[in-house]
């Protein structure tokens, strides 16, 4: 009898709270599958200087450095194209030399030990650095990936970005941490 | 209490991902689970009733053992005799059995060990309860693909990776009667691809320090007082360390419970009655998929220690100091596995693999110290080989045909052959029906067939296998994101089951192969997660599990199981109340009495940084101070074992490294 009671109470309970619908956390995902989608998603609160696109329908031309689990992954699930009719391209660069014509450079944890010296080599281009390694933006990369509580963060050198000529939206600024040099 | 089964439990594809916008992406949850892990979930495609703790849940109900987490889940109960913790699932739980009906895999490595089939999950579990990521449990036999053991229920723990701490972690904890634990662990994920998490944990509690027992009631006996004799201390150590398609599992543990009960006819309220049991283990896989090939390759060594002191009365005189018994067993076994997967045909999902253990040692040994006098030394070795293979076959746009057979090889039994057929039924992506057969097996252990001690037991070597015949229908549904229900019928034979009774001709236990037991059985489960935090969820269980020659129910199988949970988020999602409670009904003794049902509630407050490096929880336990007692085996006098009443405890962790990348 006492359980009855105990059990419809609950019932009750549940049925009385409610929640603010915020948007469902849902199944957990694949950390590098979803790495790599807010990597191609970064595109829409990039704007590259005018010069970097010859015309609207030109190609991003995203470069992969080196090779770890997110580079992997960036090249596995390549979308078709991004929201304002613009191609993605894939291109593997070996050396500083093939930097050329990139709008978005990833390096990957592979290059840890030369990632500051590449990084300060691109000089003025306005080419968007994003990796994953430790100390990524403190050393002048743009946007670094890290994991914190089970959900993928990301840090903007807002510095580092202006001063090659890359506008970030305030959007994109409010949903991550801003690093200083 | 997450959802149940596998109700369109699926991974959003890449695809899906590019379609969210960046909020939404960054709302969510990685995936904490070791990748080889999915594929270790064997059963998982074919399991029929499944429940998944998570880290989360264990967090917010202050789960402090692994018993504890098990006490709150759908179908399951636990009993403790003060020296052991035992699991019961869908009626089926014999006193003394250390767990041996159910399999235990961390990581999916195989905890319970050769010499008893046991796996210890109260305090002497091996691995600490904050280090686990989550917990499947898949109710029901499994031995088609996980071999002897898996014969009422499969339980997988995974623990958490070296990303998923923010390199140190440091945990304290503090308890009723004088109960401590501390906890050092370090993980983390380095540059070049190497991961590890590493972890080191004390624990000791003083227990009560008094204990009464109305059995020993006497002058002579401490007026059926035993005082200061529930001591525990364990400590644990965890080593993982991943690299590339390489994980290495180095696990250790001991722990030493003082013993009150006097069980095994020792001496009542001698300080020296105690036990110790010890594990430890190195794993190494190997994970890879070559094409549309995924493999795992698996090698391990392990041991298992077990000594204890039992002080024995041998003249019946009642004159100290008495003579120490020395009790022990060990046991070192290499194992290896191979697993492999792949879709045939777009229809045809095929695992196979292959198991072989060898156990290069299995002893027990008995003498008395002091004279020195050796009873029993016993040293056996064994090898099984084993070979397993699964199709799940989609036969029609959202109906599967499930097969699998396994064929198990024991050098002293023979081959014995697991099979398993269902049919899996989604009518829609939300719904989920299942009919399942499937037969598993027990082979009797080390103990049961071959264990003398100081005379104190008879063996019996002819003991058979036990086996179990399993009907299932499982029905799951989910509303939304947000709510689910779920439910099981179930009908089990079990055949040779092996239970201990007393010997005519010496009065010594002697495991033999029982009458044919018949359970019949549902369960139900109806629950909500709600995106803001709230979360609640009622279980109901109702069985009879009976010998069909006497018709009478078994030992410790209770008729009825409720349980029900709720966590309340207060303070945007930083802090939560928890509650839950539990209703058994009663039960039947080893001493054919019977033992009265119970309800018990659990509270807890948890606080996830309640400074940016602190967690805070703090719990009562058996909140209405609820007397109740559990069953002793056929080796103690006491009729039941009285259990707590109202405990508390306490955790805070400390990460001092938040925030600095």
């Amino acid at each position: 009898m006492r359980v009855q009671r105990i059990v419809t109470f609950a019932l009750w309970l549940l049925q009385a709270l409610t929640a603010a619908a915020v948007g469902g956390q849902g199944d957990p995902v694949d950390e590098y599958k979803l790495k790599a989608a807010m990597l191609y998603n970064l595109t829409y609160f990039v704007e590259w200087p005018g010069s970097a696109y010859p015309n609207r329908h030109s190609p991003i031309v995203l470069c992969i450095l080196g090779e770890d689990p997110l580079a992997i992954s960036l090249t596995t699930s390549i979308p078709e194209e991004t929201d304002d009719d613009r191609p993605v391209i894939l291109r593997h660069v070996q050396s500083d030399k093939e930097f050329a014509g990139c709008h978005i450079l990833y390096i990957s944890s592979s290059q840890r030990k030369t990632a500051a010296r590449i990084v300060s080599s691109l000089n003025g281009s306005s080419i968007l650095t994003v990796g994953e390694m430790a100390q990524f933006a403190a050393h002048g990369g743009m946007i670094q990936f890290s994991l914190e509580d089970r959900h993928v963060r990301f840090d903007i050198n807002l510095d580092a970005a202006s001063r090659v000529g890359l506008k970030i939206s305030s959007k994109l600024l409010a949903l991550a941490q801003i690093v200083k040099n | 209490m997450l959802c149940p089964g596998s109700v369109a439990a699926q991974q959003p594809g890449p695809d899906d991902l590019g379609k969210q916008s960046m909020e939404d992406l960054a709302k969510m949850t990685v995936d904490s689970v070791y990748g080889a892990t999915k594929f270790l979930q064997k059963a998982g495609d074919s399991a029929t009733s499944i429940t998944v703790i998570t880290a989360e849940e264990i967090q917010k109900h202050g789960y402090q053992t692994l018993a504890d987490v098990l006490k709150g889940v759908r179908s399951f109960y636990v009993i403790n005799d003060r020296n052991y913790s035992y699991v019961g699932v869908r009626g089926l739980s014999l006193p003394g059995d250390y767990n041996a009906r159910i399999l235990f895999l961390l990581d999916g490595h195989r905890v319970n060990e050769n010499i008893f089939d046991g796996a210890y999950v109260g305090t002497e579990f091996p691995v600490d309860i904050d280090l686990i990521e989550r917990i499947e449990i898949i109710r029901g036999p499994n031995s088609s693909i996980y071999g002897a053991g898996a014969f009422a229920a499969v339980i997988n723990i995974i623990t958490k990776r070296g990303r998923d701490l923010n390199a140190l972690e440091i945990s304290a904890d503090a308890g009723s009667w004088n109960s401590y634990k501390t906890r050092l662990s370090f993980g983390n994920r380095f540059d070049n691809g190497l991961e590890t998490l590493l972890s080191g944990t004390f624990y000791n509690s003083q227990g009560h320090k008094e204990l009464f027992f109305p059995e020993f009631d006497s002058p002579v006996t401490n007026n059926g007082i035993a005082e200061n004799a529930d001591g525990d201390q364990a400590y644990s150590m965890f080593g993982d360390f991943i690299y590339g398609d390489f994980n290495i599992h180095v696990v250790g543990n001991s722990r030493t419970k003082h013993v009150p009960t006097a069980s095994f006819g020792t001496v009542f309220d001698d300080p020296r009655n105690e036990t110790t049991d010890a594990r430890r283990y190195v794993d190494l896989q190997y994970r890879h998929t070559f094409g549309s090939w995924e493999t795992l390759g698996r090698f391990s060594y392990d041991w298992y220690g077990y000594h204890g002191i039992y002080v024995y009365d041998y003249a019946s005189a009642e004159i100290p100091p008495y003579t120490e018994n020395y009790d022990a067993a060990n046991g070192t076994w290499l194992d290896f596995q191979g697993d492999v997967s792949r879709v045939f045909f777009k229809r045809h999902k095929v695992a196979f693999g292959t198991e072989f253990r060898k156990d290069i040692r299995q002893q027990q040994l008995n003498y008395d110290i002091q004279p020195y006098y050796l009873y029993f030394d016993d040293h056996l070795t064994a090898r099984l080989d084993a070979l397993y293979v699964q199709d799940k076959y989609v036969f029609y746009k959202n109906m599967a045909l499930l097969v699998g057979l396994r064929s198990d090889w024991y050098r002293i039994y023979g081959n014995t052959l697991s099979p398993r057929a269902g049919v899996h039924f989604n009518p829609t992506p939300n719904t989920d029906f299942k009919v399942n057969y499937s037969s598993a097996f027990r082979a009797p252990n080390d103990y049961e067939a071959f264990y003398a001690g100081n005379n104190s037991n008879t063996p019996n070597p002819s003991l058979k296998p036990e086996r179990i015949r399993s009907w299932e229908v499982d029905a799951d549904r989910r509303f939304g994101k947000t709510y689910y229900v779920s439910g099981a019928g179930f009908l089990n034979r079990i055949d040779d089951l092996i239970l201990p009774s007393l010997d005519p001709l010496t009065g010594n236990p002697v495991y033999t192969n029982s009458s044919p037991v018949k359970t019949k059985g549902i369960e139900y489960e109806v629950g909500a997660k709600f995106p803001g935090g709230l979360e609640g969820s009622i279980s109901h269980t109702l069985q009879s599990t009976r010998d069909v020659l006497t018709g009478e129910d078994l030992v410790n199988s209770p008729r009825q199981l409720a349980k029900a949970k709720l966590s309340l988020p207060l303070l945007q999602k930083r802090l939560f109340a928890s509650a839950e409670s539990q209703y058994t009904s009663r039960a039947r003794t080893v001493q054919q009495t019977e033992l009265g049902g119970f309800f018990l509630v659990n509270l807890t407050v948890f606080s996830r940084k309640i400074s940016k490096r602190l967690d805070l929880s703090g719990g009562l336990y058996n909140l209405l101070n609820k007397r109740y007692a559990d069953t002793g085996g056929l080796e103690d006098r006491e009729v039941s074992i009285p259990q707590d009443g109202r405990s508390f405890g306490m955790k805070l962790t400390f990460r001092p490294y938040v925030d600095s990348k």
